[in-house]
């Protein structure tokens, strides 16, 4: 455990020393461990940009909706299929699973997208991929394997519907899992950018990853530009110290975040479920 | 149990057939919902007899705030009547949304500032949405017409209508100009003058003399530290013209190719032009010459091993990281390629001319300066071409380019007075108010977005102090003319590139991997031999046949049809 | 089988409910990814914009053939299929370990806090995990080129080898993706039944043997099928990190189907060549998960249907 601990640590360490040292200390690579010429530069051109903040705010409304959507939908179709005795459960399963692997690809996607108005809407970034199949059969593997057949006949005996059995029995049960997919949704949500990058117009709808990219790749020499020479020199070197501030600031909510998730991984949630 | 399957099964296909006009594609629509409007005679403003509204299509740069409210773009827009409506693109979707934009069929009026170097419209596209479909509309004629600026540029070069023209003899995209002196010698070596001067050695001028320094460099402990810790040349496989195998090989013979993978498959794998015959150089006696040389250097330690695999930020660290310095020579297009502009260890690398080999041979690896294509393409469904033409006319004028490069007269420049000269020595054209920035958002100008005539007269006419020092941060651009000048003009053969050659869709698709693997396999033979891998004496054949196995000639035939082609038009 | 049928029926109607749950989660598969599917069929056609996807002509197989045609076309499956096998089996083992031993932490606070940073590196871009990599493996100052050089490695540019391009991509991914990955297996974790531990622990077994007989046969449906979910994505290699990690010293082991048709130019010009190679890695991806599904199938009971 410690040696897996120290194995992460340093660079980690070493990212976020960089993104306090100056372009010159990184461009010479004295950066080791402690920030060199410590200064804020690279932070104060990213939050100078007046996009930012409201980049974050759409980050949160896409992550925080979106999961949402995604884990409901989720559970929607996994808790169903996870009954084994319905008919045509293998079929919706393969159904599923198809997609998974095949695609129309980019531009037929589009045209649906495009064809439901749904372009330069906020509904373009939750919608189209809300049911990650990895993660719904992540799911349906759960819900089989941990929530026992007598939990669900004992119910049924006492009359309860599928509805009520998933809301009283399955949930509760489930709440690690709900906890990890809905994890990797929000993570997944928060880190998109290509989504956005195809479907939104307004940059007033653009989540916090465009609106960082957009700062770095200014900062990156374009040569065949041969534009001034200069200035090309100035911003390469902010580039690098830039690439290491914005791993920084795009990462820190949700490593932020984690600790609220850790405390659904809590052993014996199946205590005493049986005997009731 | 088969039967509620095949009836979900059906229910689905139904689901699916209703559902299916979903998919479908919408015609190409015209955005802008105006009418045919007249223009006015050329040269007057503004250019139309009623406000008509157009819609362009555009990136969004990071150096403009934004467009609907950017004083140049009002200016324009008053000036010549046109109320311009703008959509933007992210920068960094360019590549992906253009694409699709064009693949769906909902064209704007005009496709600005998406041409070749922002990812976005270039020969293929010409040739599919061009040529192919019909998408762009041809605008030979509209240059004719309304265009007398840049067809005076287009007169002026040699070729260059040539150069714009796809198979089918129409021209489809408008030219940005962008001429860059020191640009077109950009391969470049530099070495460290305070070791020469410590070892008592003066700048090599041929290939035995580099030779000799770099021995010197690696055994008599130039920088005085008691360690033999020098490097006596190094470069990497990014970054600006960092590569060093180029610059050596112009010794034996004239090359473009480079190691590097990402570098141009067409342009930089070694074809060159003699007359009006392509060639190539890479199973030439000369090249194996050029490779033994290479190959020594490495097998003595007189290349840094990591070179070939390394980026530019490894080399600048390796130039600017250790307490004293330990890399004497080293390839870069400028110094800020290796170490910081205006810093200690930069002012000490100095240029060197490119250097002759045992036969003779003595090159500077040439780039042309031709101008950037698809800045500027209009849709079929506009309905007033004209008036596009005579709109983007005047952002090839002084003035029209001065404005969209630097904002308003008096703010950002102003016309040279007596007594100011140019980069280039000749009387100055304008002077810089402030100084060039293109990170920062701004809202007065374009700076780079769409088209200019930013020739060299022009670049050249920009007023510099005449005293300033060549090493320092301010004194880059003078540098880079002076030295580019006098070290390298003398070996300038421009005749020996070969311009862009555009080929037809069956072409591309039939040769696009071929291509690919013929570059990927003479780079990384070159690779092989300079490190050993391969010996020059005993793979040599086997790597003659494996040239031919890639269908070499065919490549080079290809070639041919594709050059001659654009020369027996216009 | 009127009889059967008729039970089906019954089921049915008695559990409309969970129909109607499942209609939505179906609604939103068939609109975003089965009528885009039907994009698919501009594999064997030449599109054209002005024509449209369902006008265009019909090409048959051809943009396959200018594919399989291409030279080395063996040698890039080759790799990629090798890196994308190394990397499962490198990064399984690792993800379940750290799971095991994150659960067995007794500290509340040491777990979180080892959960947080093994966590963490996911987050690095790939940009910048590359350049990292590539400055600890610096011929000259690099400190892992030299700890490789203490136990025996002979050469100093591990990046300009072609034979440690694998290890280097694979590794960097585990390091990078273990901590990420093994939240799922201590959930799966946390779901075993805590009698069985109760169990455990009267019959006298040690932390190891525990380890052994409840823990891992615990999770173990949830190792399956993550295993056969991964080789859903065995032609999948991704593009970015290879592409920044490739030189011409490495590019025999480096040149994957995604970098390879990347510099063909033709990805974004030509959809119908790009969507023809889509088809075939899907194709190849189906191949081998049915075939591992199968298999899973074959000797316990868990399985994706």
């Amino acid at each position: 455990m410690i040696a897996s601990t120290l194995v992460v640590l340093y660079p980690i360490v070493y990212i976020i020393s960089s993104s306090f040292s100056s372009a010159n200390a990184i461009i010479s690579g004295k950066v080791w461990l402690f920030p060199v010429e410590p200064n804020f530069n690279a932070y104060t051109a990213v939050f100078k940009n007046k996009q930012v903040l409201g980049g974050y705010m759409n980050s949160i409304i896409y992550t925080a909706g979106g999961t949402l959507i995604s884990v409901v939908l989720t559970i929607a179709a996994a808790y169903p299929l996870s009954r084994k005795f319905l008919p045509g459960r293998k079929f919706f399963t393969a159904m599923f699973v198809f997609t998974m692997l095949f695609s129309g690809g980019l531009i037929p996607t589009y045209f649906v997208v495009r064809n439901m108005h749904l372009i330069d809407t906020r509904w373009a970034i939750v919608l189209p991929n809300a049911l990650s199949i990895w993660n719904l059969m992540v799911t349906l593997t759960y819900f089989k394997t941990s929530l026992s057949e007598e939990l669900f006949e004992a119910a049924t005996l006492e009359g309860a519907s599928d509805m009520r059995i998933l809301t009283s029995i399955v949930l509760p049960l489930s709440q690690a899992i709900i906890a990890v997919i809905g994890l990797y949704y929000a993570i997944g949500l928060w880190n998109s950018y290509f989504d956005a990058l195809i479907y939104l117009k307004s940059s007033d709808k653009f989540p916090l990853q465009i609106i960082l990219r957009n700062i770095l790749i200014s900062n990156q020499a374009d040569l065949s530009m041969g534009a001034d020479m200069v200035a090309m020199a100035r911003r390469q070197g902010m580039a690098d110290v830039m690439k290491f501030a914005l791993i920084v600031i795009s990462s820190a909510p949700l490593l932020m975040v984690y600790p609220f998730v850790q405390k659904y991984f809590v052993k014996g949630v199946m205590l005493g479920s049986i005997k009731g | 149990m088969n039967n509620w399957k095949k009836q979900t099964f059906l229910f689905a296909c139904a689901l699916l057939l209703v559902l299916a006009p979903l998919c479908a594609q919408g015609k190409v629509e015209s955005s802008a919902k105006t009418d045919k409007v007249t223009v006015t005679p050329v040269g007057t403003y503004p250019v139309v007899t009623q406000p008509i509204s157009l819609t362009f299509l555009t990136h969004q740069p990071v150096y403009v705030e934004n467009l609907d409210t950017n004083r140049f773009a009002n200016y324009w827009s008053e000036k010549t009547g046109v109320d311009i409506v703008w959509e933007t693109i992210p920068r960094d979707a360019v590549k992906e949304k253009l694409n699709i934009i064009l693949a769906s069929g909902d064209y704007p009026d005009v496709f600005f500032g998406l041409g070749t170097q922002e990812q976005g419209i270039g020969a293929s596209h010409e040739m599919t949405y061009g040529v192919q479909e019909q998408m762009f509309l041809p605008l030979n004629d509209y240059i004719e017409q309304y265009m007398p600026n840049l067809s005076k540029l287009l007169d002026e070069r040699a070729g260059s209508r040539q150069f714009l023209t796809a198979p089918d003899g129409n021209i489809y995209s408008l030219p940005d100009f962008n001429e860059c002196y020191h640009c077109s010698l950009s391969q470049k070596m530099w070495i460290y003058q305070p070791w020469l001067d410590k070892l008592g050695l003066k700048m090599p001028t041929t290939t035995e003399e580099l030779y000799d320094v770099l021995v010197a460099f690696r055994d008599r402990d130039p920088n005085g530290n008691g360690k033999k810790d020098e490097i006596p040349m190094a470069g990497a496989i990014s970054g600006w013209n960092n590569n060093p195998e180029t610059f050596l090989i112009n010794a034996f013979t004239y090359t473009n190719l480079v190691a590097s993978l990402d570098a141009n498959v067409n342009t930089a794998v070694g074809f060159y032009r003699n007359g009006d015959t392509i060639k190539t150089m890479v199973n030439a006696p000369e090249y194996r010459e050029a490779l033994r040389y290479l190959s020594r250097l490495y097998k003595e330690g007189l290349i840094y091993s990591a070179s070939f695999s390394q980026n530019s930020d490894q080399l600048t660290q390796l130039v600017e990281g250790p307490a004293e310095p330990i890399v004497g020579v080293v390839a870069g297009g400028y110094g800020g390629m290796f170490s910081i502009v205006g810093g200690e260890r930069y002012r000490n690398f100095h240029p060197i001319s490119p250097v002759k080999g045992p036969e003779g041979a003595q090159f500077g690896r040439y780039f042309l300066q031709a101008p950037v294509i698809g800045n500027v393409a209009i849709s079929k469904s506009c309905k007033n071409p004209e008036v596009v033409a005579r709109m983007i006319d005047y952002l090839y004028t002084d003035e029209g380019t001065l404005m969209s490069n630097y904002g308003f007269e008096g703010e950002g420049w102003k016309w040279a007075e007596n007594g100011d000269y140019g980069l280039d020595g000749k009387k100055a054209i304008y002077r810089l108010l402030k100084p060039w920035n293109d990170m920062d958002p701004q809202n007065d100008c374009f700076v780079m977005l769409g088209v200019r005539a930013n020739t060299s007269r022009i670049r050249n006419g920009e007023a510099v102090n005449p005293d300033v020092d060549l090493y320092s941060a301010e004194g880059l651009e003078a540098l880079l003319y002076q030295k580019t000048e006098e070290l390298y003009a003398p070996y300038a053969h421009p005749e020996l590139e070969i311009p862009t050659l555009r080929f037809l869709e069956e072409e591309e698709q039939a040769f696009a991997s071929k291509r690919l693997a013929y570059a990927n396999y003479v780079r990384q033979s070159l690779v092989k031999f300079i490190t050993g891998a391969w010996s020059v004496e005993s793979n040599w054949s086997e790597y003659l046949q494996g040239l031919e196995k890639l269908d070499m000639q065919g490549i080079l035939d290809l070639n041919q049809k594709a050059y001659d082609r654009q020369n027996g038009k216009i | 089988m009127p009889d059967l049928h008729k039970k089906t029926r019954k089921l049915m109607l008695e559990h409309w409910q969970l129909y109607l749950l499942l209609l939505f989660p179906l609604i939103n598969l068939i609109i975003f990814k089965y009528l885009p599917i039907l994009g698919l069929q501009m594999a064997f056609k030449d599109f054209r914009v002005s024509k449209g996807m369902w006008d265009s002509p019909w090409v048959g197989l051809k943009h396959f053939q200018a594919f399989f045609t291409s030279p080395n076309f063996w040698a890039i499956i080759g790799n990629t299929v090798t890196i994308s096998l190394y990397t499962i089996v490198a990064a399984f083992p690792f993800a379940i370990l750290l799971a095991i031993g994150m659960n067995e932490l007794s500290s509340a606070r040491a777990r979180k806090t080892v959960q947080f940073f093994t966590y963490a590196p996911y987050f690095i871009s790939t940009v910048v995990l590359v350049s990292m990599m590539m400055q600890m493996f610096d011929p000259r100052i690099g400190i892992l080129t030299r700890l490789l050089q203490l136990f025996g490695y002979r050469g100093d540019n591990v990046f300009g080898s072609a034979t440690a391009f694998r290890h280097l991509y694979v590794w960097s991914g585990v390091w990078q993706q273990t901590g990420y990955n093994a939240i799922m297996y201590l959930a799966a974790l946390t779901a075993i039944n805590v009698e069985l531990y109760d169990a455990a622990k009267v019959d006298g077994c040690s932390k190891w043997q525990r380890i052994w007989h409840v823990d891992l046969p615990g999770i173990q449906p949830t190792i399956i099928i993550l295993l056969i979910l991964n080789m859903g994505y065995i032609m999948s290699v991704g593009f970015e990190k290879v592409y920044l990690m490739q030189n011409p010293m490495n590019l025999e082991n480096s040149e994957i189907i995604a970098t390879y048709v990347y510099r063909m130019g033709l990805i974004n010009s030509n959809f119908s060549f790009s969507t023809a190679v889509g088809f075939f890695n899907s194709l190849i991806n189906l191949i081998l998960m049915l075939s591992v599904n199968k298999a899973a199938q074959k000797v316990g009971e868990t399985s994706l249907w």
